[in-house]
């Protein structure tokens, strides 16, 4: 038996020599490896550099005289306008404020009503009804906003050279004075006032309260926008993106831990995702939000100031309550020059 | 040391010295026959790799190439067409990746070689991203960044898809991150997924193999004129077979290697100047599709000149391609697509002018057709038939040739030595 046993046992070891022999050399390991992250389009553009020397231009808007809506002011832009239509870049992807019904093309939104309030300004001739098909939006990404306008100091950047012109840029537009300065704006009085908050998940992971501040998270931002800035300021990393819309995908995907920007913008984030929570006063600072034009077209930006206004009280009462209903909000008091 | 000077002696003598003739014919032959066959044998290797493996993974690489660049557009024609009609635009997109993902199978049995988690992972990583579109992969790297970039673009698209539906403008957000995947990353790895350059040694004259002939032949010429001044015979008759039979063996491989090298440099210039510009032509239409939508539901500033850019360079490829010869189909299929090329830049010039027509006219004119695919699809099948057919005709002209060539210098090297013995026998 031992024997038999035995020469079991060594027929098994000289079985497996064998095969160990000529077993070709292990098979490479399956991999596993973890998805890949989408990434938001590159920003890499010209933006307001931080200034050294104090702001120049004024914030201050132009005070109209009260005939621009009985008598069309002649001979100018608004002549042009009238000629070719009216170009408005809205930032599009803002629920709420300005976006796009894709299949039917129509834009919607506050800052969509308020562009059409003041095409029927231009167009006091056409069927009012007819009016929003004489609007032309152009989408404005966050970053690239202030160079779709035809100013003398977009002129200097060469990015803006090859850009379309717009005539109004209503895309939650805070009034700062660097964006004078750098991009020629001339804001209208503004329409609605905001403050920077701060939107993340309904339940963080529990190493992090949202209220206690954003030391060391990452959160996002429209590239070349004052939230960017502030979010350094508070010891968080900014990250940007050309888009503010981008920073939901960001969020959505668990790219970042928080997106912060004005608090009307965050409102329509929490609307597609109920899966947000937003956290109001990050910041302490109230914005105001105008509409920006080109600083040489002052008949343009008098025409405006008027239609916001006659909307003053109840017309623009009327719109926040359509788009903001439940939110208390009052049109800011307008800031004008040679008071 | 006496048997040293037998042999000195015996070697002086010429019976020695042909002994010793009939030992380097035999030698030399061997030697010949080898470099012969291994010549033959690498470019058949090389070949052999070219229309299999290469091959497989080059047809494999168009289908990623068209499916990606196909489902690119769809992605925004989806949002854009209402009714049955999404639900089937909407099946296009997932034919497309299933497509996709079926060629990078197919590629992926004939690579080996298997990327490992950690590289894999670190050619996805977010630092390195940016330059993936050109970094230098191996095939079968790029197989497996293909393979995971594919489910995450899909979920990408689906979710743009779900949140456009509801009117919700994130959807735009993450189409544009989508199809920026698509561009930008996936397809530029898809493109340079196809190599069509032929191997080193595939397109070039055996020149060492002719030498190493020529040699033989030299040897056997200078060795009959030894027999002659010696015997006083002019010719041997065996030598004389076999320097023939060397010339016939050597010239058989110069002139198939000719032919093979011939037929490789065809599928590869075919290669270059048809197939690989159609395909790009036809991937930067769907590109351009993708374009005018997203340019429509998100207009930017610059549209209209991007657009007519990627217009004009469509049709400078679409030129040069008609440039070169053409059989009539081919050249009437690439006739035809020069008048779509025109009128797609009047319709861009149109569409994205400031008196352009209503938001739906355009979004019908975009998704209503697929330029230049029906014109290019059939071009692009002929010529993928045509490199592949070059590379089979190369292999085939060398089919043979390395038994051809080894039976040749066996023979050669017995007729030498039957020429030979006679010779040596005179002598005992």
């Amino acid at each position: 038996m031992t024997t038999r046993r035995g020469w079991t046992r060594l027929i098994a070891v000289a079985a497996t020599v064998a095969v160990a022999a000529c077993t070709p050399a292990p098979r490479a390991e399956v991999p596993r490896p973890s998805a890949p992250q989408p990434q938001p389009p590159a920003v890499e553009a010209a933006q307001a550099q931080p200034r050294t020397v104090a702001c120049k231009g004024s914030t201050a808007s132009l005070r109209p005289d009260g005939t621009e809506l009985t008598k069309l002011p002649r001979g100018g832009v608004i002549d042009q306008i009238r000629q070719r239509g009216l170009r408005v870049g809205v930032s599009q992807t803002a629920g709420r404020l300005s976006s796009r019904n894709l299949r039917t093309g129509a834009v919607e939104g506050l800052e969509a009503d308020l562009a059409i309030e003041i095409a029927r300004a231009i167009y006091p001739d056409r069927d009012p009804a007819k009016v929003p098909d004489l609007i032309q939006y152009v989408a404005m990404p966050t970053r690239d906003r202030f160079l779709a306008l035809n100013t003398a100091e977009n002129g200097k950047y060469p990015p803006a050279t090859n850009v379309a012109k717009v005539d109004l840029i209503i895309a939650d537009a805070s009034v700062t004075c660097e964006r004078v300065d750098t991009f020629g704006v001339r804001f209208s009085a503004p329409y609605l006032q905001t403050r920077q908050g701060l939107l993340t998940y309904r339940g963080t992971l529990g190493d992090w309260d949202p209220r206690t501040g954003i030391t060391g998270r990452t959160v996002c931002a429209g590239a070349g926008t004052i939230n960017l800035d502030r979010i350094t300021k508070l010891g968080g990393i900014a990250v940007p993106v050309v888009d503010t819309t981008d920073c939901l995908v960001q969020l959505q995907r668990h790219q970042v831990d928080a997106v912060s920007t004005d608090d009307v913008i965050l409102e329509g984030f929490r609307d597609q995702d109920p899966n947000t929570e937003i956290f109001p006063g990050v910041v302490d600072t109230v914005d105001v939000a105008a509409v920006a034009i080109a600083n040489r077209d002052e008949d343009l930006v008098r025409l405006v100031n008027a239609v916001l206004e006659r909307m003053r009280g109840q017309g623009m009462t009327r719109l926040y309550d359509k788009w903001f209903s439940g939110r208390a909000m009052v049109m800011p008091p307008a800031d004008y020059e040679g008071r | 040391m006496a048997w040293r000077s037998v042999v000195a002696a015996h070697f002086r003598r010429t019976e020695g010295k042909l002994t010793l003739i009939v030992a380097a014919v035999l030698a030399a032959a061997g030697v010949a026959g080898l470099v012969g066959v291994l010549s033959i044998g690498q470019r058949a290797d090389l070949l052999t790799d070219l229309a299999e493996r290469r091959g497989a993974v080059n047809a494999a690489a168009g289908e990623i190439y068209r499916a990606l660049a196909d489902a690119d557009a769809t992605s925004f024609s989806v949002v854009l067409v209402s009714g049955e009609q999404v639900a089937v635009q909407q099946q296009a997109f997932r034919d497309d990746i299933v497509a996709a993902a079926a060629a990078l199978d197919y590629a992926t049995k004939a690579v080996p070689e298997v990327a490992s988690t950690s590289r894999i992972n670190e050619l996805t990583s977010a630092a390195r991203r940016a330059y993936l579109a050109n970094g230098a992969l191996t095939t079968a790297e790029r197989l497996a960044v293909l393979s995971s970039l594919l489910p995450v673009y899909t979920g990408l698209v689906e979710a743009g898809w779900v949140y456009s539906s509801r009117v919700d403008p994130v959807g735009t957000s993450y189409l544009n991150e989508a199809s920026l995947l698509a561009r930008e990353t996936m397809l530029e790895l898809a493109k340079d997924l196809r190599d069509a350059t032929p191997p080193a040694g595939v397109d070039s004259f055996p020149w060492f193999a002719v030498t190493v002939g020529l040699a033989m032949v030299l040897l056997l010429v200078m060795i009959q004129r030894y027999l002659a001044r010696r015997t006083r015979r002019r010719f041997n008759v065996g030598m004389v077979a076999a320097t023939v039979l060397t010339l016939v063996a050597f010239g058989w491989l110069a002139a198939s290697s000719v032919v093979a090298a011939a037929n490789a440099a065809t599928s590869a210039e075919l290669s270059r100047t048809h197939l690989v510009p159609l395909t790009e032509i036809r991937a930067e239409a769907r590109n351009l599709d993708g374009a005018q939508a997203r340019a429509l539901i998100f207009p930017l500033v610059g549209d209209l000149d991007e657009l007519t850019t990627q217009v004009n360079r469509i049709d400078g490829k679409l030129t040069a391609v008609r440039a070169t010869p053409l059989d009539t189909e081919a050249q009437y299929a690439l006739d035809g697509a020069a008048v779509v090329v025109e009128q797609w830049r009047a319709a861009i010039a149109r569409d994205f002018s400031a008196t352009r027509p209503g938001y739906g006219e355009i979004a019908k004119a975009i998704t209503g057709s697929e330029e230049l695919k029906v014109d290019l699809d059939h071009v692009i099948s002929t010529a993928s038939r045509q490199v592949d057919q070059s590379i089979v005709d190369a292999r085939s002209a060398l089919a043979g040739t390395d038994v051809g060539v080894a039976v040749l210098m066996a023979v050669a090297a017995a007729a030498a030595v039957g020429g030979l013995w006679p010779r040596i026998a005179e002598y005992r």
